[in-house]
């Protein structure tokens, strides 16, 4: 029986291709956009879960308020730990992880070689906690002969086999590895292997290194690093918030301590907080720089995004198996007729649509492999289309289940109320209220909302990112090329003051207009500290400043435009500043003039103002322009901001010449130059990729929205076939035709206009908010959004109509 | 002389071979005529009618219609042609399903782009005329076979065509609502109006002033 009904709807699928193809395609990509958006989501929430332990293990953060701003930082205090330790309870393990890098690694080789690898990171200093909590494989050496030798250092499998490429790890115990830092240098030796943990994970350390038990002084309380990372296990009876408490009271006891013995003013509030390690992983508000996050809000959009997609999908199959009823009326009448009973008559048509959807799944695989080549900027490393075929597969089953039933119910029930003994009558199927708002004008009318609202949303954002890089920024970014001196070589004193030498002999160079050293105006790099201006009688004015060293020329190869006073003079040791038109503003000077001659700086460190420029944009547009104040020190001079001359074609010879210069005084290597206006496109990276998805999105949804619109103008043609029949013999004309079948559609698509208006409004208007510089929503796009809509949905609609109206009415009028 | 059909074929190739429809036709009809096409099943009644109406084409012969050469006419203006003279009456009426009675007499007026005031006026005299005034608002489906073609003759005269082009009016109607469009013709082509009608019945063939004859597409 199930075979026979199956052999039918193969043929009956068979029979009518073309919408068979469009069913299957629209789900096809329904499907694949589900799973590969499942992919992602499934991967940023298997974080950490297969630490037996995940549930009691917990953070410590440290949050600020600097400047009425609350911040946070990943970080604690170093000797918070030992704090802990000795005064808490309830604590299973407390374990400092303290991270940092080295510039440069070295190992030589017994055949006489030496191996180099430059910036090495996620190097903890650790003690043994942290095995205690953290359970790894040890593939060679053991935990207690680590733990004894101070100079010892662990790695992971992945580090072992990039130091010692082809050893097994017993053959690298106790040979010996040079760290070189950043005015340090040790000699460590390997005293164990461990197998990397479970990917992926927040516990991205490589090389291990014991921890030394140090005495710190008071003021090390006060300092808070990103790197020093600091764990906590609680007990099972323990209360997190209660721990919390405790751990804040000694933070804030050893500050209170701090300031009574110091004179500093130093202004800030800091409290700690417990972040749960399920929770980390999500942490956007916690800076740190090493660790891949992922923001939930994003998860969420995406699985909206999926769920639409889908939505758009089932749409389209529910749209075109409605309009398909009445070509089927006549099967569906025999079949009444003959027996058929509802029950059976519901089990054909699901059991039809579930193969198709069946058919979709398949098709998918192709799809999912397009897509993950489209969004491979966006789809986290680490995430392939498929790993394990039988959780595809399942995904696969479950997926075409419930699209089966979401999708094909509702048609099925409507198959079950056609009138075996009206179809034979050959009255028309089509119900009086045909005129009227059905169920199938309502759903292109949702897929058209969701069309127009993505439209609406890239347009928007397309507009946004067009503004934030190409506006005014307040200075000159044309032409100027940036060359940074390796972090490396700043603290390495063979290249001390080397830059300078360059500079000299870069300025000899035809094709550069000049050249200034200093931080760029607007680079993600930045350090902000608290100034103040105290005058006679009043009390001090305090305001966070960004500091950035420049040299005399810098001004004027920016553009920027002296609003009093005057430039910087050379000097090797700071004693003046250059501030902006917000510092002015932000001390409460009433004019740039009237600024002039005022100290600021921090307590015992003043300078006077000499010079104010105009504002212009330090960080992206996500942030105002905040005070600042330039400064000539030039010991802290690294960077080359290189202004090319006009003539563009010039430029790649120039850069040659640059490089060739770079070649005398650093490592060849380390030569690499970025163009201005193209690191500013940089800065806005999350940007481009939500444009990349939403433009996508956009493109899926009118596209899925256009097979069903088709579909659904095909079966409309073929049901007014007598009907336009008749027009026709009436003294229609084509275009007259033409305009009657598109006019539904048209009022369709405006209806769905008014709609999505407000909705992409209301989520535009919350993401423009968070920019403090943004582009004002304006009517225009919405209407163009309708009219490129509009133009697709006639397009889509109007190949039919015109074949529907130049179609021979004899034959449609035929008797029947 | 209102239109004359001289040596007329229409054929259509199947497999290599030539199947005549219609096989040297030739035709005068005068103004206020009432002609009926009589023939077995498949004798091309039908695609004679067609021919006559304009909606389909032939292969040779010329035809004339009020001193204009029809098959030497565009597309548009042979359009231009019946929109004017020719009302068609169907066997299973082909009203809209979705306009009231009043909508679909009006429907060829607004193709006729006649303006609003006077469709309405033109629409009212209809409906006064076939005694329907009070079926108006009623949708086809709420009226019975005969009254659904009474609606379809009134549709037929409402632009005052020349002629009227009739494909077995009465098929699906029985035997007192066939008489009473029967009789309906036969007052029309009175008062001056030029039919021609396919018909099976010996009866209805009747009321004509002419019957043609086609056997395989050739008239006998």
């Amino acid at each position: 029986m199930v075979k026979k009904y199956l052999i039918t709807t193969l043929r009956h699928l068979q029979k009518k291709r073309l919408f068979t193809t469009l069913n299957i395609f629209g789900l096809a990509i329904g499907i694949s956009v589900c799973w590969v958006i499942y992919r992602i989501v499934s991967y940023e929430y298997s974080y950490d879960q297969n630490l037996a332990n995940k549930e009691k293990i917990h953070r410590v953060i440290s949050g600020y308020i600097f400047d009425e701003k609350e911040d946070y930082n990943g970080g604690a205090s170093k000797p918070l730990y030992q704090g802990i330790r000795e005064q808490m309870g309830g604590l299973e393990h407390v374990v400092p992880v303290f991270e940092r890098s080295f510039r440069n690694v070295e190992i030589k080789n017994p055949s006489g070689g030496i191996s180099h690898f430059e910036e090495q990171r996620n190097i903890a200093a650790i003690d043994s906690a942290y095995f205690k909590m953290l359970h790894y494989d040890w593939l060679a050496g053991t935990e207690a002969s680590f733990f004894e030798n101070p100079s010892s250092v662990v790695l992971t499998e992945n580090r072992a086999k990039q130091y010692f490429p082809g050893k097994n790890p017993d053959e690298i115990l106790e040979r010996t590895i040079i760290y070189y830092g950043y005015g340090d240098t040790i000699s460590r030796t390997v005293a164990g292997v461990v197998a990397n943990l479970p990917q992926p994970t927040e516990f991205i350390s490589q090389e291990f290194v014991p921890l030394i038990h140090t005495t710190y002084e008071l003021y090390v309380w006060t300092n808070t690093n990103g790197s020093d990372r600091l764990y906590l296990q609680l007990d099972e009876s323990s209360e997190p918030a209660l721990i919390a408490k405790q751990v804040d009271d000694i933070i804030q006891q050893k500050t209170k301590e701090w300031r009574d013995q110091s004179e500093n003013s130093f202004e800030f509030k800091r409290w700690m907080e417990l972040l749960p390690l399920s929770e980390s992983h999500f942490s956007t508000h916690v800076r740190e720089g090493d660790i891949r996050k992922a923001s939930k809000p994003v998860l969420y959009g995406l699985m909206g995004i999926a769920l639409f997609l889908l939505l758009l999908a089932c749409v389209n199959y529910i749209n075109m198996s409605i309009a398909g009823i009445p070509q089927r009326a006549k099967e569906i009448g025999v079949r009444k007729t003959l027996g058929g009973n509802k029950a059976q008559l519901i089990g054909q048509f699901l059991l039809e649509t579930l193969v198709t959807t069946f058919l979709a799944g398949i098709s998918s695989i192709v799809l999912i492999k397009l897509l993950f080549w489209l969004l491979h900027d966006i789809i986290p490393e680490g995430i392939s289309p498929f790993t394990n075929i039988l959780e595809f597969s399942l995904f696969i089953v479950a997926l075409s289940v419930l699209i089966a039933l979401l999708a094909g119910l509702y048609p099925a029930w409507l198959i079950t109320r056609v009138n075996a003994i009206n179809v034979f009558r050959n009255t028309s199927l089509r119900t009086k209220n045909s005129k009227g708002f059905n169920l199938q004008k309502t759903l292109i009318v949702f897929q058209f909302v969701i069309a127009l609202v993505f439209i609406t949303s890239a347009l928007i954002i397309g507009k946004q990112l067009h503004y934030s890089i190409t506006s005014d920024m307040g200075f000159n970014k044309e032409a100027v090329v940036l060359v940074q001196v390796p972090y490396k070589y700043v603290f390495d004193d063979n290249y001390d003051g080397k830059q300078f030498s360059l500079l000299q002999e870069l300025e000899t160079l035809p094709g550069i207009q000049s050249i200034s050293m200093g931080v760029a105006p607007l680079s993600e790099g930045y350090s902000s500290s608290q100034y103040e201006y105290s005058e006679e009688g009043q009390p001090p004015i305090k305001r966070q400043v960004f500091k950035k060293w420049v040299d005399t020329t810098y001004i004027h190869l920016y553009g920027l435009k002296m609003l009093a006073g005057r430039n910087l003079h050379e000097s090797d040791t700071p004693k003046e500043y250059v501030i902006n038109e917000t510092a002015v503003k932000a001390f409460g000077f009433d004019s740039p003039q009237d600024a002039l001659g005022k100290y600021i700086g921090q307590t015992g460190e003043k300078f006077p103002i000499v010079g104010v420029v105009n504002d212009f944009h330090m960080q992206d547009f996500y942030s105002s322009i905040d005070p600042m104040a330039f400064q000539m020190e030039k010991e802290n001079l690294h960077n080359f901001n290189i202004k090319l001359d006009a003539n563009t074609a010039q430029w790649q010879h120039t850069l040659a010449q640059i490089e060739e210069k770079w070649y005398q005084f650093y490592p060849a290597e380390s030569f690499s130059y970025s163009f201005y206006d193209e690191s500013i496109e940089q800065l806005y990276q999350q940007e481009m990729q939500l444009a990349t998805l939403v433009n996508l999105s956009t493109i899926i949804s009118i596209f899925i929205s256009c097979l069903g619109l088709f579909g659904l103008a095909v079966l409309t043609a073929f049901q007014r076939t007598k009907e336009i029949g008749i027009r026709k013999v009436m003294g229609a004309s084509v275009e007259g035709i033409v305009r009657l079948l598109s006019k539904e559609y048209v009022l369709l698509v405006t209806l769905a206009l008014v709609i999505a208006s407000p909705i992409a409004w209301f989520f535009m208007d919350k993401w423009l908010e968070k920019f403090a510089y943004r582009i004002q929503i304006e009517w225009w796009m919405f209407l163009i959004a309708g009219l490129a809509a509009l133009a697709i949905a006639l397009l889509t609609v109007s190949s039919q109509a015109i074949k529907a109206a130049i179609a021979n009415p004899v034959k449609s009028l035929r008797s029947e | 002389m209102l239109l004359q059909l001289n040596n007329i074929f229409k054929w259509v190739n199947s497999g290599g071979q030539r199947i005549f429809l219609l096989k040297d036709i030739n035709l005068e009809v005068e103004e206020g005529e009432f002609i009926s096409i009589m023939g077995p099943s498949g004798s091309g009644k039908s695609t004679l009618l067609n021919v006559i109406g304009m909606l389909d084409s032939f292969d040779e012969g010329e035809y004339n219609f009020l001193d204009e050469s029809v098959h030497t006419l565009k597309e548009k203006h042979r359009a231009n042609l019946y929109k004017e003279y020719i009302g068609f009456v169907f066997q299973s009426y082909h009203l809209l399903d979705e306009l009231t009675v009043q909508e679909n007499l009006e429907m060829p007026l607004i193709y006729k782009k006649f303006k609003s005031s006077e469709r309405k006026a033109m629409v009212a005299d209809m409906l006064d005329r076939f005694n329907i005034v009070g079926k108006k608002d009623l949708f086809p489906a709420q009226l019975s076979g005969g009254q659904q073609q009474l609606v379809g003759v009134a549709r037929a005269l409402i632009s005052k065509p020349k002629l009227i082009l009739a494909d077995e009016p009465t098929g699906n109607l029985n035997s007192k609502q066939g008489e009473e469009i029967m009789e309906l013709f036969k007052q029309l082509n009175d008062e001056g109006v030029t039919i021609i009608q396919v018909t099976h019945s010996e009866k209805n063939a009747e009321y004509g002033s002419r019957i043609i004859n086609l056997l395989d597409g050739r008239m006998i």
